[in-house]
């Protein structure tokens, strides 16, 4: 939006002055974008649950499973199912029982050009990156997800078994310094 | 951008002239895809820090759990302190920023063209670590660690400790396809470190035993040669996880002695034995409570064909 400002006032300006001019690479140059993006996050995921429907059915038990946070009812949390693949003996590889609350403050988003640093690497790069300032710290409320394989995609199709693995449990603070950055690679 | 403008070109192009042709829209064929050419999106951590567990950040919890004794007992691990950060952290206690990759030799996703790579007509998903040659220096090599207790049916039992210096994966990588309607792939995991070390010690992390070292490790494995020898990850329909790695076994044909026949098969196995995916493991020295074992050495170990399914207990 400021760019379209300055170069709309440019515009009048030069145009007061004389008549209209083509802008010079070098004026263009003098355009400032904008710092980026800053963002800051509170994400709950299922936290009381949220049993899976059996297609059709919106009556009887099939919406009432009981949720809380110490219930291992398959139906509740969200669920993520992969399927690798092999013809009709295949099963589901599943990240179940997903809940619980990320928070952060401070995930920054912006465009940086790196000409330094890098102990000696930056001059060689000399490019942009798109570069994803981490959180310093993420905080968890009663995170929780179990792998877990699985005959069915969901625990409400008939034959449904299901092996768990292991379970995950974060209740608390985590680290998390520094920046992604992420740039374009090979020669296009 | 100029990327992302020349892929939307080629595929519009492919698109275009699809439509002057057969005047309908069809489907990318893979060997549409497998043209692809290499060119991905590159991944650096600058001054990263990973620091998280229960005896960290003012405490909370970080448990594993699911797993039992032999005596059906439920084990819960307790994670006080899993660790990314500059090398020279002492263990985990000095936790300074590090850069993981580097911007001319970046962590990388790309397509690739699997004609390279022995699966004909299709492209390849690869994520692959920076390259050995011109790799990752000692200060971007991180030091990482795990300490955990393990709690059997609610009592705390016993504290492990593991701290990997300077850990470097150059070299590894992931490579998937789709193959036979089923997904197949190859792995690299390369991992080199001067010291990995491994000591318990009791529940309140006192009263620590000897420390079990390994110095100057160096880990090459790789599994997986194309199509010829796909590695398979699936779950199977009574939900028990299968991971293989394709048999070599009926590759060409015998003679009577056991031997292949000469031709185009038996071309393609010794291309397989010298060239094919090789692991070589090299410890420089094994030392158990300052006791020192010596070097260990494991070289071109290949593997003709793996199996591996979860059973229940």
């Amino acid at each position: 939006m400021i760019k379209i400002i300055i170069t709309f006032v440019t515009l009048i300006y030069s145009s007061l002055s004389m008549a209209l001019e083509a802008l010079a690479e070098e004026e263009m140059q003098k355009v400032l974008g904008q710092g980026g993006v800053y963002l800051s996050g509170d994400i709950t995921i299922n936290d009381n649950g949220g049993p899976l429907n059996v297609s059709g059915a919106t009556i009887g038990d099939v919406w009432q499973k009981s949720c809380i946070p110490t219930s291992t009812d398959v139906r509740c949390g969200a669920r993520i199912a992969v399927n690798a693949g092999d013809g009709a003996n295949s099963g589901w590889l599943v990240l179940d029982n997903i809940r619980g609350r990320f928070s952060f403050e401070g995930l920054t988003l912006k465009t940086r050009t790196i000409d330094s640093g890098f102990d000696g690497d930056g001059v060689i790069f000399n490019s942009d990156v798109l570069e994803i300032g981490l959180p310093n710290t993420v905080s968890y409320g009663g995170v929780s997800y179990t792998l877990a394989n699985s005959s069915e995609a969901r625990p409400t199709d008939s034959g449904f078994s299901q092996t768990d693995i292991f379970s995950v449990n974060i209740n608390g603070d985590v680290s998390l310094r520094g920046n992604l950055l992420l740039f374009p690679t090979g020669t296009p | 951008m100029l990327i992302i403008t020349n892929k939307i070109l080629v595929v519009l192009t492919l698109f275009a002239s699809s439509t002057l042709v057969n005047a309908d829209l069809i489907t990318l064929e893979d060997s549409d895809l497998s043209e692809v050419d290499g060119e991905g999106i590159g991944l650096v951590l600058e001054d990263f820090i990973y620091n998280a567990g229960e005896a960290v950040n003012g405490g909370g919890t970080f448990e594993i759990n699911g797993l039992q004794t032999s005596d059906d007992k439920d084990v819960t691990i307790s994670i006080s302190q899993f660790y990314i950060a500059a090398s020279g952290s002492n263990q985990g206690t000095i936790l300074n920023p590090v850069n993981i990759g580097r911007l001319n030799n970046p962590f990388n996703i790309e397509l690739r063209d699997g004609d390279n790579y022995g699966v004909d007509n299709k492209a390849i998903f690869e994520f692959s670590a920076p390259s050995v040659a011109n790799g990752s220096r000692l200060s971007e090599r991180p030091d990482v660690g795990i300490r955990f207790d393990l709690d059997i049916d609610g009592n705390p039992f016993q504290s492990l400790d593991n701290h990997i210096k300077s850990l470097s994966i150059d070299g590894s990588y992931l490579r998937l396809w789709g193959g036979g309607g089923r997904m197949e792939g190859e792995v690299a995991l390369n991992i080199y470190t001067p010291n990995m070390a491994f000591f318990a010690c009791d529940s309140n992390h006192e009263n620590c035993g000897q420390t079990v070292e390994f110095r100057d490790v160096s880990i090459e494995a790789k599994l997986g040669y194309g199509e010829f020898q796909p590695v398979t990850f699936d779950v199977s329909s009574d939900g028990h996880f299968h991971f293989s790695v394709g048999t070599l076994e009926g590759k060409c044909a015998t003679n009577s002695t056991g031997g292949c026949v000469s031709g185009s098969d038996r071309n393609v196995l010794i291309d397989f034995y010298d060239n094919g995916p090789k692991t070589n493991i090299y410890i420089d020295n094994v030392v158990v409570a300052g006791q020192e074992f010596g070097t260990t050495t494991v070289s071109n170990l290949q593997i003709q064909y793996l199996d591996v399914r979860s059973r229940d207990l």
